[in-house]
């Protein structure tokens, strides 16, 4: 593959080795599969938090004998001061729904810039438990809503009730007390833009920080309403939650498509996002000393990894059977470390990489990359590269026609070679219904819709671009420059000035047909997720997924304390580790 | 009401894709009406009579017509010729790609637009273009008083767009449907099409927007939200509401329910 000189620039001096084919990376298969790393937002937020030693207090706690009211915590650091409120209300039962559409919640909340006056909490009382139906100012950074997880909640404070902790095997089945099921941030309904929260807020000033932080604060919420509750059924026997068990609760999530759609309007971001992943995975192979220490490190990563995806208990068949698979090839991978006798014979990890990527599934593939981050401490300098990104496209107007054609040969190649001439091609597409706006798919041929499609779907964009610039420039008094064929086919304006943009871009573009009828929204979700850090994927189609974050990270009684990231995929027992 | 950016741009751009505006058109008027709300420059005054024909209004085409080797003429023909807000909300970003296209063959280019009320349709665009490293500025009557001539200028290298608005003396006046725009690629061809062009001097002028103003305005809005008149919001939210699809049992099952 040829690539531009400005992708060549991107790529080339500072990594040690090369960085993969966007052809290989950006799959939409392999994306699907990428895990968790040492880049990841949550890992970055934990890593501020205890380093920066953010300040958590509760400054305000109403909670009643149900556990219902209200709860401001207070955070400060660097001179800042942030303020989480939330609101804890009776839910039915038969109310409790994971979906957007849902209209109530156990508790809704607001992370906002500031001490929140009494009237501003007044104000947000009346709001925040609406979510979408209030309407906030620009002091609100992120808007938020969870509930509680019916299988844990109520068994873990009756344990605690009964003075005794909860036993960690069943909290491995599901890793969490509440969960999220809409995290808000960036300007919606009139909350504070991202670009304030850049300029202003410097603690969130990386990307999903302020979202991340939202949900470790609900953590936090989880146990002291738990712990609370405890104390009031039994006064006299209720205990406090030990801190390993605090640790090993993470907040459950639940996802759905809404997330997809972000990964397509932002490839700018996520080619950024993608190239800091690729950086750090080519010094992480190429440039990371290969020593016994690291190598025996990389084996207790990779125990540790096996024990968390055997703990990790899905009900979904083919989830269940990626995690098994995964397992057992890690497993496998460890005999042939003894084998290959690392670190004797190897002066880099490039023959682990090749004897990984010639043996084992692409989901494998992925994890050791991730472990492989985690050994190189290099890897976090590649944090810093994650904003600043410009996400505005350019048209270059001037540019001749002749080398408009060039470039979508050169750069769309694997969009032009799909036909989307069948009924396969064309089965999905994608809308925002009227219901919250929610973003859903819909089968073309066999629902309505389809003249109200979002422009998701690229590769079709780019394929009726082509064959109209074609088209034009047959003609006998055609266009010779892009300005002049925006002007004839005003449609076209907005594929051009995206693939002029990404053009200059390593990676960013999916390259997949986002409406064909094998297309797995699931994949999506995942690759965005695994930025985010989640970890214990657990689907419940193909179109949503529920997940677990902040499971082992640090609880607000650690901040202060000696902190060594080294928190992922956590297990319930240590001593089970497989050796 | 106070509204973000994110929000308004977001509602926007759904307001004119359910008037049926082509995407690149209307993320690019999206951009520019929200950016220049930011900056205090009133540009929904009137979008919101224009809004209503819009619809109709996206049939209209541009065309350019060479004058010269530096110059052409550039008509927005069709049903346009009303309100600025739909030249602006239409054609404000093509019209300005048209006239740097004509520029990086030129050097320069001196583009005089018909049926175009108001400059300030390209300040977002000039904006753009200073960010590219170039030169341009851009003036016409006011509407309703050919007397007084808005001026906007974008120098390379420049924090922000510069707006002066002056009297003219001697009793003159300017076609108030005529827009004369000037990208170039130096600074000393800026400055030679600025003394031909200009027809001010520091006496009358009777209003600045200076870059520092301007910076301010947009911090303002950023920090404390845009401010934004509640019933043109709910329009836009109407007209949004074109894009979106009924809910039913099987749309339900299409989002994993």
């Amino acid at each position: 593959m040829v690539l531009s000189e400005a992708i060549a620039e991107q790529r080339a001096p500072q990594s040690p080795g090369p960085l993969r084919d966007p052809a290989l990376v950006m799959d939409i298969k392999r994306l699907g599969s990428f895990h968790a790393t040492r880049l990841s937002f949550m890992r970055f937020l934990m890593r501020r938090l205890m380093g920066e030693q953010w300040q958590i207090s509760t400054a305000r706690n109403e909670l009643d004998e149900e556990g219902y009211g209200t709860v401001v915590y207070r955070m400060q650091a660097n001179g800042n001061v942030y303020n989480w409120v939330a609101f804890s209300q009776y839910l039915p039962d038969e109310l409790r729904n994971d979906r957007v559409i849902a209209e109530q919640w156990d508790v809704t909340m607001a992370l906002c810039a500031g001490d929140v006056s009494d009237a501003e909490l007044a104000d947000l009382r009346r709001n925040v438990p609406k979510q979408e139906g209030g309407r906030y100012n620009s002091k609100v950074l992120v808007l938020s809503r969870g509930n509680k997880s019916s299988r844990n909640f109520a068994y873990v404070v009756d344990c605690l009730a009964a003075g005794r902790q909860p036993d960690m095997q069943k909290l491995a089945d599901v890793g969490y007390l509440y969960r999220t099921t809409a995290v808000y941030g960036s300007g919606k309904f009139g909350m504070a833009d991202w670009e304030k929260v850049l300029r202003h807020c410097s603690e969130f000033a990386h990307p999903f920080s302020a979202e991340m932080f939202n949900c470790y604060m609900l953590r936090h919420f989880s146990v002291q309403q738990a712990e609370h509750l405890a104390s009031i059924k039994s006064p006299d026997s209720a205990v406090a939650m030990d801190v390993h068990v605090q640790r090993f609760l993470g907040i459950g999530n639940a996802t759905g498509l809404g997330m997809a759609p972000y990964l397509i309007r932002h490839p700018k971001l996520i080619s950024r996002w993608v190239l800091q992943r690729e950086k750090a995975i080519a010094h992480a192979v190429y440039a990371n000393a290969v020593t016994p220490d690291n190598e025996a490190r990389l084996r207790t990563l990779l125990a540790q990894a096996i024990q968390h995806v055997r703990e990790t208990n899905v009900p979904d068949q083919a989830q269940r059977f990626c995690n098994d698979i995964l397992a057992r090839e890690m497993q496998a991978l460890l005999l042939w470390l003894r084998s290959a006798n690392y670190p004797a014979n190897e002066s880099s990890w490039a023959a682990l990489v090749e004897y990984v990527n010639q043996h084992y599934s692409v989901e494998t593939q992925e994890m050791i990359n991730s472990l492989l981050i985690e050994l190189d401490d290099h890897s976090c300098q590649a944090e810093a590269q994650y904003t600043g990104v410009d996400e505005s496209y350019h048209l270059q107007p001037a540019m001749l026609l002749t080398q408009l054609q060039k470039l979508i040969e050169q750069h769309y190649d694997w969009a032009l070679s799909i036909d989307f001439d069948t009924e396969a091609a064309n089965h999905f597409f994608w809308y925002r219904s009227e219901e919250k706006m929610e973003p859903r798919l819909g089968e073309r041929f066999n629902e309505p819709g389809a003249d109200r499609e979002m422009p998701l779907t690229v590769a079709r964009q780019v394929r009726h671009c082509y064959d109209q610039l074609l088209s034009c420039m047959a003609e006998a008094d055609a266009p010779q420059t892009v300005a002049e064929l925006v002007i004839d086919v005003p449609e076209l304006g907005g594929i051009i000035k995206r693939m002029q943009s990404m053009a200059q871009e390593c990676y960013g573009e999916i390259r997949a047909n986002l409406a064909d009828k094998n297309m797995l929204p699931l994949d999506l979700l995942r690759c965005k997720l695994s930025f985010f850090g989640v970890g214990k994927f657990d689907p419940k189609s193909s179109l949503w997924v529920r997940n677990t974050m902040f499971q082992g990270a640090p609880v607000a009684a650690d901040i202060g304390q000696p902190f060594s990231d080294d928190w992922f995929f956590p297990v319930a027992a240590a001593d089970d580790r497989a050796a | 009401m106070k509204v973000s950016r994110n929000e308004l741009t977001s509602l926007i751009k759904q307001a004119l894709e359910g008037c049926g505006l082509a995407q690149g058109n209307y993320e690019s008027a999206a951009a520019a009406m929200v950016w220049a709300q930011m900056l205090e420059l009133s540009p929904f005054t009137d979008v919101d009579i224009s809004l209503q024909q819009c619809a109709d209004m996206r049939q209209a085409q541009i065309q350019l017509t060479p004058t010269s080797e530096q110059a052409c003429e550039i008509k927005l023909v069709g049903q346009v010729g009303g309100a600025r807000g739909v030249t602006a909300l239409l054609w404000g970003q093509s019209v300005s790609d048209l006239i740097e296209a004509q520029m990086l063959h030129n050097g320069v280019c001196v583009a005089t637009i018909c049926n175009v009320r108001d400059p300030l349709l390209g300040v977002k665009p000039m904006q753009d273009a200073q960010a590219k490293g170039l030169w341009c500025f851009a003036y016409g009557a006011n509407p309703g008083c050919p007397d007084i001539i808005t001026h906007v200028r974008a120098q390379a290298n420049q924090p922000a767009t510069e707006i002066i608005q002056y009297q003219l003396l001697g009793g003159d006046t300017m076609s108030t449907t005529e827009l004369t725009v000037v990208y170039t690629q130096s600074e000393a061809e800026y400055r030679r099409q600025l003394g031909l062009h200009d027809h001010a001097n520091i006496e009358n002028v009777i209003e600045q927007i200076t870059p520092q103003q301007m910076q301010t305005n947009y911090d303002g809005s950023l920090s404390e939200g845009i401010e934004f008149p509640e019933p043109l919001f709910q329009r836009l939210t109407h007209l949004a509401a074109n894009v979106l699809v009924e809910s039913s049992a099987q749309s339900r099952r299409g989002a994993g329910a």
